[in-house]
């Protein structure tokens, strides 16, 4: 049984809508238009405990709305979910004494005191025995390397730092389950590197299940060996990230270096030429065809260094949803395909 | 129970903490405090200048009057409505989620999370005005006013605290709705009288459909203990089954709203 389950979740948003001018804004005062958006349409998946997945999308994917019901804060239009044997959104105590939600992009500490009131009262609210609380506060404060911010006021620190804290104030009743809504968003890149790695460090020590969403791909592909894609609320995949690219891009990229330059050689004829700068060539090759390109381009060219790689993920994800993207061309907007208006008195 | 005090209380620390940040001048809001009361007084005293009563109301029972609707806007300001305006707030900010991650009722967690703890000079001095008008009545103020008053008030705060719940549970379909807060205010303002002085029908829409009679009329009235004032001897059981209804009504409207609750940003 895994520790989190989801079967066919579903969201449903209604979202008014009204044309721009004068008398559109005054007919919607009494008649109000009503567009739907499904921004979740029955996803499944199961995570084993321990697990670290991480969730890629485009903006409005739908990532955050399945974080959301998952951690009791929104209640599905459709669908089951079950994450430690309880149902989400009834929201028991004892559910929630046993998750964390974090969301890169708001605070949950007091902004006018110093971080250690905010510590506290969370300590309280959980009702934590002090002795645990205590040990929690002291690994968390050395793991994160926060000490010398705890007396500051929150609103004086960094953003680096704020979020530090923010990571040890939704970690310190020690959850089994975390769910990571941009953990790293507007942080620079050293410190984007130490969250990461406190939360593989965390993952680690206490085996925690660890859902997360990231913009970026450096997190995903440094903590989460499984990998969910999610866009306009579906599930597109779900496997490992080498998975991913030989699925989602069956494409290997062939990195050449020549002895001289060469004229007129037909490098299109193999694939698809990404840059051609003097004696440095690099080609994207069908997967299949990557050996009898190789073995071409050794036979015909004076080759001095020859490598063969995945395309970095990056790329990988951008063809999913770019391929999405033009799918629906004519739509424009990613989550418009979904949409369905009718009116509502 | 027992963990529900803490909790206030714990809040009520961080509360005061956050205000100490920001040094206000706590002198100066107490003088304002004074400044309210004196304001009101002024008009009591220039009202009885011209006449003798007011619809069975003399001098001293709007003194209670007047003590009654300080203590009440105190407490009003004290814990209703700022905790219901930052209800509001997180609503339209998505911060309501911090708050529903939390193992303790939500309900609870909402209405306890403010406290502006300098507002009890208003209490003070309500409750001084009240105690001086009641006893230029009578000298010997009997236990029984005392009970039935603090019961009628704590009824009125139950009755006014679910009104609020249910005008932040609003906010869940009505993203803005933070100007509910004045009309409230230029409502509540009509309790400085005592509902008898109104048409018979406007006493009636002041009694069962803005239950404001409830709030200072009435209470004020049980603490006099003087029938001349038209409040009904009733009153208190009436306020008591208001008071339940409408704590159990707005919080089933804050459950059933919650389920509306989409957060901003998806």
């Amino acid at each position: 049984m895994p520790q989190i389950a989801v079967e066919q979740l579903s969201k449903v948003f209604k979202v008014p809508e009204r044309e721009g001018g004068f008398i559109a804004s005054m007919g919607s005062l009494f008649r109000r238009r009503y567009r739907e958006v499904r921004a979740v349409a029955d996803v499944s998946f199961g995570v084993e405990a321990g697990e670290i997945v991480g969730f890629l999308g485009p903006n409005g994917a739908g990532k955050t709305t399945t974080l959301k019901m998952l951690s009791g804060l929104l209640f599905p239009t459709g669908g089951k979910a079950e994450v430690l044997g309880h149902t989400p959104w009834k929201r028991e105590s004892a559910y929630l004494r046993r998750i964390s939600m974090l969301m890169g992009q708001r605070s949950q500490l007091q902004w006018d005191l110093p971080a250690m009131d905010s510590f506290q009262v969370h300590g309280a609210i959980y009702d934590i025995p002090k002795p645990q609380f205590q040990q929690t506060l002291d690994e968390l404060i050395e793991l994160l390397d926060i000490s010398s911010v705890l007396k500051k006021q929150v609103r004086t620190l960094s953003l680096g730092e704020r979020m530090k804290c923010e990571i040890c104030v939704s970690l310190l009743h020690r959850p089994d389950v975390l769910f990571l809504d941009e953990p790293t968003i507007g942080v620079d890149i050293e410190m984007q590197a130490r969250i990461r790695r406190f939360i593989g460090e965390y993952n680690a020590r206490y085996g925690a299940t660890i859902i997360l969403t990231s913009h970026y791909m450096a997190d995903v592909t440094a903590l989460c060996k499984r990998i969910v894609v999610i866009d306009h609320g579906k599930l597109l995949f779900d496997g490992s990230l080498a998975e991913l690219s030989t699925r989602m891009a069956p494409f290997k990229v062939i990195k050449i270096d020549l002895d001289r330059p060469v004229d007129d050689y037909a490098f299109a004829a193999l694939g698809d030429v990404m840059s051609c700068d003097d004696q440095k060539v690099v080609l994207r090759v069908p997967r299949k065809a990557a050996s009898t390109a190789t073995a071409k381009l050794l036979n015909d060219l004076p080759i001095l260094d020859l490598t063969i790689e995945d395309p970095p993920i990056e790329d990988v994800i951008a063809r999913v949803f770019g391929t999405r993207e033009s799918d629906s061309a004519g739509d424009g907007k990613a989550s418009m395909a979904e949409a369905t208006t009718r009116r509502v008195k | 129970m027992r963990r529900a005090i803490q909790l206030i209380l714990l809040y009520a620390r961080v509360s005061v903490q956050n205000f100490a940040a920001y040094r206000f001048d706590f002198f100066m809001r107490l003088f304002m405090s004074f400044v309210q009361l004196g304001a009101e007084l002024v008009i009591v005293y220039t009202i009885f200048f011209n006449t003798k009563s007011l619809a069975g109301w003399r001098w001293q029972h709007m003194v209670v009057l007047v003590g009654v609707y300080r203590i009440v806007a105190g407490g009003i300001r004290i814990y209703i409505v700022p905790n219901m305006r930052a209800v509001l707030e997180d609503i339209r900010e998505g911060t309501l989620d911090f708050v529903l991650l939390k193992p303790v009722n939500s309900q609870l967690l909402v209405s306890i999370r403010e406290f502006v703890f300098w507002r009890f000079t208003d209490i003070v001095l309500g409750l001084s005005a009240a105690a001086y008008g009641a006893y230029k009545l009578s000298v010997h103020v009997t236990w029984v006013q005392v009970t039935t008053f603090a019961f009628m008030l704590a009824a009125a705060f139950a009755i006014i605290y679910a009104l609020w719940l249910a005008l932040a549970t609003l906010g869940f379909w009505f993203i803005r709705v933070q100007n509910i807060e004045m009309v409230f205010w230029n409502v509540f303002e009509a309790g400085r009288y005592p509902v008898m002085i109104y048409p018979s029908w406007v006493q009636w829409s002041l009694t069962f459909l803005i239950p404001l009679a409830f709030i200072t009329t009435f209470p004020a009235g049980m603490l006099t203990g003087d029938s001349a004032t038209g409040v009904p001897l009733h009153a208190p059981l009436l306020a008591g089954g208001m008071a339940v209804v409408s704590l159990l009504a707005s919080h089933w409207f804050w459950r059933y709203g919650l389920k509306h609750y989409s957060g901003a940003s998806a």
